[in-house]
């Protein structure tokens, strides 16, 4: 079921921004958080997709469950605590293996 | 340090009438709120969504937009996404703002943390496409982003709402499987009379089924031996019903077990909780103005017990009397005409808990998972056997298995697991819930960075 | 009589001693406490450590150094017993220095242990290139460190299950949730009141961590120990950056980076200081700069069991022979020597170790 269609964005407007996912363009509508835009382009794995490890999807959307962390142009967030912006570069942490990136 | 009478974590309903209540009689108010706009998760993003969006969501939803736009227009100073990660019983407040770590001292202090989904664990319930159904409202409200052909499971209001609005929005859920039987019926028969008071729910209720039933959608009660199906992604959802098993093609599950209090302040502030077995979850405890064990400290609204949103925003009111006579703000006589007339609304709003509380109780296999092999720590991925295991051997309570399993240890800090490790305990080992406890919680009691907590560093450094 | 051992205290110091003497085919009952009682053992920060222990106690300094040597033989034993991992790592470990001065200052009095024990190559004196080349992470305000070849980390909580895995399957017991009521000398031997009953035996050694000063004077000791707050925050998992650990920050076998440690004297209160905790943050910060950017999981404050002089306290009662205090904050450190070690001198024999240094009299007036 992995290209299926699992969210629909309901609003008919086209979407007006892009952002990136693991480097690929992606579409987004202003408003939505970055873990609903992933959703909207069929992303349900926000960690470890590619890795031995069991992918891991977003759980509770309200910054309890902690587990659609991504990086947020380089910094680690909750994916859905923040709204996408325009050119927002966004990928997937491996969160047992994070390699810190240093400030500069 | 900043000073404020009260500081008030929280805009959900209960967080925003408590701020409006005693700032409307002169006190100094700060709302806390980690979202960009105050609503909570019930009204949450109400003001910024069009008329289309609203009518789908419903007048439950759009009832909230009064409170909201009455916090923008008040003396409450709304500090939005500020994530409070640390409270002490002095009254100082610590809070990330934009990664900057900031402290506020109040003399008060509600705790309008709200509820939590309960953990529904049961195989495959991590697997991407596995999303609570509060989650899926949260996306509709928030984003304006609806599931597709997505499997309704668990029990509870909230799912046959969510059913609704997802029909509205020309998306209807493939089936709801809802988790209550006909003993859940029948347990909860003689608690209808007294219920009646809240008739108003009972007639919302029917008109909800009524209307999923119209649109056809299938409903199958008294399912159980859930489990999702698939490699690494969900692709159906195996259940068992009417003594067959059944399965069902699906690449959403959106899975539902109530809502529970959110005590990870009240934990970590080291309150007074006790076991609340109607509600199958540890509350605070609080005297009948939300008062809880430390005099400065007040809670609203579901972090106290589950209550609704109506209710909330009354508990809200209530305890910012009490702030404000603390305060002398208001005298005695003030205080108690106005708490009169909310706790008799109150006890309408609460008159149908019990029946819903008794009705959409949780099994005891949603709680604590049959199959040894289903994870119970999301974040360290424990599974229920090693903690079964562990109980059953020389393991006291659910902080020495955390010690020995890391049950409870990961980023949630014990959100999803814990109370299904607690009644784990108590099951294997036949001690009470009272008895067993609950995960000792730390602050910080959301993921600050290491820097952000350097940066509050003060006076001569270590060596 | 029920058992040859009672040993009141399960945690890492009595789980070891009890594993020692079940290896000797005695018969052990071990009491452990309820879920919420303060528990060093499972707040502890991991270290087997050398470098500091004793700079004024060579008594102590050796019996470290001996406990230390044990480590890898013991680990290797329950490792296979229980099938547990205990990420036993001895590779050398870090004291660092922010001053030239400070550092200097602690080189002269490790090298003054080292010439009183005859120990040569016993420490090293790092500086801040040669330090940058071992630890890359390293940041610009450490000047150099204090290496010590001895010492090293071990995951605790796994030592802690470990300890008590095997001793359940063997013919001893672990009774927990069995808080000890009281103690008292019968004629012959020991009789233990607990809630579940009474239990006895012919020997009883008291490792109870701070409980110890409760059930003490009972059995004849004084038992002078105090609670000492210690802080710990744990950062998320992160890939293996640290090579070596320190006694302020070591990063643990699962990825997470366990940052440490205050001292404070504030009696039974094992609550967080959120002024300590920033400064902690602060210093580790300055040590690993790259740090800054770590999500913090979780952190808890935990109390240490102080002596007088901070050394462990090994006490056969005067009054009730037969009766010991077994105490120390460095159950980890230790654990290999009260395991391998501490069972002949509980049996009186020959070539027990001598622990006279470690005699709770030598607090008396």
């Amino acid at each position: 079921m992995k290209n299926a269609l699992h969210f629909k964005r309901l609003s008919s407007d086209d979407p007006c921004l892009q952002i990136t996912w693991n480097g690929k363009p992606l579409d987004a509508v202003a408003g939505e958080t970055v873990a609903a835009c992933l959703l909207a382009n069929s992303v349900l794995a926000f960690q470890g997709e590619d890795l031995s490890d069991p992918p891991r999807g977003p759980f509770c959307m309200m910054g309890a469950c902690y587990t659609c962390r991504v990086l947020v142009n380089g910094v680690e967030q909750q994916a859905c605590m923040v709204e996408v912006k325009q050119d927002m570069h966004v990928s997937c942490v491996d969160p047992e293996k994070e390699i810190l990136h240093a400030g500069s | 340090m900043r000073e404020v009478d009260l500081a008030v974590l929280g805009a959900g309903p209960a967080g925003m009438r408590a701020a409006l209540t005693a700032a409307n009689s002169g006190a100094k108010v700060v709302l806390l709120d980690e979202q960009q706009v105050a609503g909570g998760q019930i009204y949450r993003e109400v003001n910024r969504q069009g008329v289309g969006r609203g009518a789908l969501l419903g007048r439950d939803y759009t009832h909230g937009l009064t409170w909201v736009k009455e916090v923008a227009a008040s003396n409450v100073e709304h500090l939005a996404e500020a994530t409070g990660w640390q409270i002490e019983n002095s009254g100082e407040i610590t809070f990330s703002r934009g990664g900057q770590a900031q402290q506020i001292a109040a003399k008060r202090i509600v705790l309008a943390t709200g509820a939590l989904e309960r953990a529904f664990p049961f195989p495959g319930w991590t697997m991407p496409g596995v999303i609570s159904a509060g989650a899926a409202q949260i996306l509709l409200k928030g984003s304006g982003i609806v599931p597709q052909k997505a499997v309704l499971v668990g029990s509870g209001p909230l799912l046959y709402l969510i059913a609704v609005q997802l029909l509205a929005a020309g998306s209807p859920p493939l089936a709801i499987l809802e988790t209550q039987s006909f003993e859940s019926y029948l347990r909860s028969a003689r608690l209808f009379p007294a219920a009646l008071k809240g008739w108003r729910y009972f007639v919302k209720g029917t008109q909800m089924l009524l209307n999923l039933k119209r649109a056809g959608v299938t409903r199958y009660t008294g399912v159980s031996e859930i489990a999702a199906v698939g490699e690494k992604y969900v692709e159906g959802i195996r259940f068992q019903f009417r003594g067959q098993k059944k399965q069902l093609a699906c690449g959403l599950i959106l899975g539902h077990q109530g809502v529970v209090p959110n005590v990870q302040f009240s934990r970590a502030l080291g309150l007074e909780h006790g076991w609340n077995d109607l509600q199958r979850s540890f509350t605070p405890r609080t005297d009948h103005w939300g008062r809880s064990s430390e005099e400065r400290v007040f809670i609203a609204g579901d972090g106290a017990g589950i209550v609704g949103a109506r209710a909330s925003a009354l508990q809200g009111e209530i305890c910012a009397l009490q702030v404000l006579h603390d305060l002398s703000f208001i005298n005695t006589a003030q205080r108690d005409n106005t708490a009169e007339s909310r706790r008799k609304e109150l006890a309408v709003e609460l008159a149908p808990r019990a029946l819903l509380d008794a009705l959409y109780r949780p099994p005891d296999w949603a709680v604590v998972p049959v199959c040894d092999d289903t994870i119970i720590c999301r974040c360290e991925r424990v599974k229920t056997g090693d903690l079964r295991n562990l109980a059953a051997g020389a393991c006291v309570g659910p902080n020495q298995a955390k010690a020995l399993s890391r049950a409870g240890m990961g980023s949630c800090q014990g959100r999803y697991c814990g109370l299904s490790v607690s009644e784990l305990f108590s099951k294997t080992n036949g001690r009470s819930l009272a008895e067993v406890g609950y995960y000792r919680l730390r602050s910080p009691v959301k993921g600050i960075t290491l820097g952000e907590l350097a940066s509050l560093a003060v006076g001569e450094a270590l060596e | 009589m029920d058992f040859e051992y009672a040993i009141i205290g399960g945690g890492v110091v009595g789980l070891s001693i009890a594993r020692g003497l079940s290896a000797r085919g005695k018969r052990v009952a071990v009491f452990d406490g309820e879920d919420t009682d303060y528990r060093a053992s499972r707040g502890n920060f991991g270290l087997i450590w050398v470098q500091s222990k004793g700079l004024q106690a060579p008594a102590y300094a050796r019996w470290t150094r001996q406990s230390a040597a044990l480590w890898r033989g013991f680990a290797d034993e329950l490792e296979a017993a229980s099938g547990i991992d205990l990420a036993l790592v001895q590779q050398g470990g870090w004291d660092f220095f922010f001053s030239e001065k400070s550092l200097h200052a602690r080189a002269s009095l490790y090298q003054g242990l080292a010439d009183q024990l005859g120990e040569r190559d016993d420490f090293e004196i790092t500086d801040a290139n040669k330090l940058k080349r071992e630890e890359p992470a390293i940041g610009p305000q450490v000047v150099g460190a204090l290496y010590g070849a001895r010492d090293g980390h071990v995951n605790p909580l796994r030592l802690l299950q470990a300890l008590g895995q095997t001793l359940q399957r063997s013919d001893s017991k672990y009774l927990t949730g069995c808080i000890v009521q009281s103690v008292r000398a019968l004629a012959s031997g020991f009789e233990i009141n607990t809630a579940n009953g009474p239990v006895r035996a012919q020997k009883v050694v008291l490792a109870a961590g701070l409980g110890a000063a409760i059930l003490g004077p009972s059995l004849g000791f004084v038992a002078p120990v105090r609670p000492q707050r210690g802080q710990v925050i744990v950062t998320q998992k992160l890939s293996p950056f640290i090579r070596r650990p320190s006694g302020i920050i070591r990063q643990v076998d699962e990825g997470g980076v366990q940052i440490g440690d205050s001292n404070e004297e504030v009696g039974f209160d094992d609550s967080q200081q959120l002024s300590v905790m920033a400064k902690l943050a602060q210093r580790a910060v300055k040590v690993y700069p790259v740090l800054a950017n770590a999500s913090i999981v979780r952190s808890w404050s935990a109390l240490r069991i102080m002596s007088p002089d901070g050394l462990p306290i090994y006490q056969e009662s005067r009054l009730y022979p037969g009766a010991y205090l077994a105490t120390c904050h460095s159950g980890i450190t230790l654990a290999a020597a009260h395991t391998c070690l501490l069972p002949s001198w509980l049996e009186g024999e020959e070539s027990a170790p001598r622990l006279e240094a470690f005699s709770e009299e030598r607090f008396a007036l």
